[in-house]
């Protein structure tokens, strides 16, 4: 199996891991399914290191959106 | 994706489902990276065109000089390394001095008349910007596997003079008796070149041996006395 296809497989297996884990635990907040998407998004993306064929637009939003669930966070403490 | 986009709307404006909604939210995810990856990192045909059209350059060359001897690969002395081929098939190439050897095609070194050629490997080896203090596994890895995915994995044994490269797996076979006799296969080849990158000092091509899905190589890395 190439590098491409193991990245792939790897992905959608800690994707479809994190949403049985949560929704095992009763997890009932998107934010935390978003942020562990985040998260396993970039483990994949740093461990295979795939190839694309442009910018990274997924791991662009994903960032921003796990940014905006921190900030809203923050704010809901501050305020 | 899209349908990973209709699932996670529906789930969450209808059902109010949060997992559901993840779980769309999940697909929709795999489907734009799926989208932006290419199914092949390097598309393997393509390639190996390209490869084969330039080692047929090469063969041409070699087999019109009647060059038959096995390639000793200089390290780079303006970024580019090249490969001497001795006349004789079985050269005993003397001491070298990479930097001593005249960049021609007809040329001496260590007392014996080759030629002067540089393999497709010494272009791959220049564009994959290697850092200059890698490691020999290090490098082999980086640009066998993950630059130009010629070969799924690399071992590399060091044992004094003697350097023992095993690729699995190549992707790309070259079939140009000449080049393979006098360089090595293309990944073989390609090995020779990152060996003499990386160790900074000729590399000698001295073999390699075929075997259920593995191709060994061997060289022997001519460290310069003193």
């Amino acid at each position: 199996m190439d590098k491409q296809k193991q990245y792939a497989t790897a992905l959608c297996g800690l994707l479809m891991a994190t949403v049985v884990l949560l929704s095992a635990l009763g997890e009932a907040r998107l934010e935390v399914y978003v942020s562990l998407f985040t998260v396993c998004y970039f483990a994949a993306a740093a461990l295979f290191q795939p190839r694309r064929r442009f910018y990274d637009v997924v791991g662009g939003t994903l960032l921003l959106a796990f940014a905006f669930i921190v900030a809203q966070k923050i704010l809901e403490i501050i305020v | 994706m899209s349908f990973g986009a209709v699932f996670a709307g529906y789930s969450y404006a209808v059902l109010s489902s949060v997992p559901l909604t993840a779980l769309g939210l999940a697909c929709v995810i795999l489907g734009s990276t799926l989208l932006m990856v290419p199914g092949s990192a390097v598309p393997a045909r393509e390639v190996r065109a390209m490869m084969e059209g330039c080692l047929v350059n090469v063969e041409a060359l070699l087999e019109e000089l009647d060059a038959r001897g096995k390639a000793v690969y200089m390290p780079p002395t303006d970024g580019r390394v090249y490969a001497f081929v001795p006349f004789p098939e079985n050269a005993n190439v003397g001491e070298l001095d990479p930097g001593s050897v005249p960049r021609r095609v007809f040329t001496e070194a260590g007392g014996v008349r080759g030629v002067t050629i540089f393999p497709p490997g010494s272009e791959v080896v220049r564009l994959s910007l290697l850092p200059e203090e890698a490691g020999a596994e290090d490098a082999l890895s980086r640009v066998l596997v993950d630059f130009i995915e010629a070969v799924e994995s690399v071992k590399y044994v060091r044992r004094g003079a003697e350097a023992v490269v095993e690729l699995s797996r190549p992707r790309i076979a070259s079939e140009q008796p000449r080049v393979n006799g006098s360089l090595g296969s293309f990944s073989v080849s390609v090995a020779g070149c990152v060996l003499a990158y990386v160790l900074r000092c000729p590399v000698h091509f001295k073999g390699e041996e075929a075997s259920g899905g593995r191709v060994v190589g061997y060289f022997e890395v001519r460290v310069a006395d003193g």
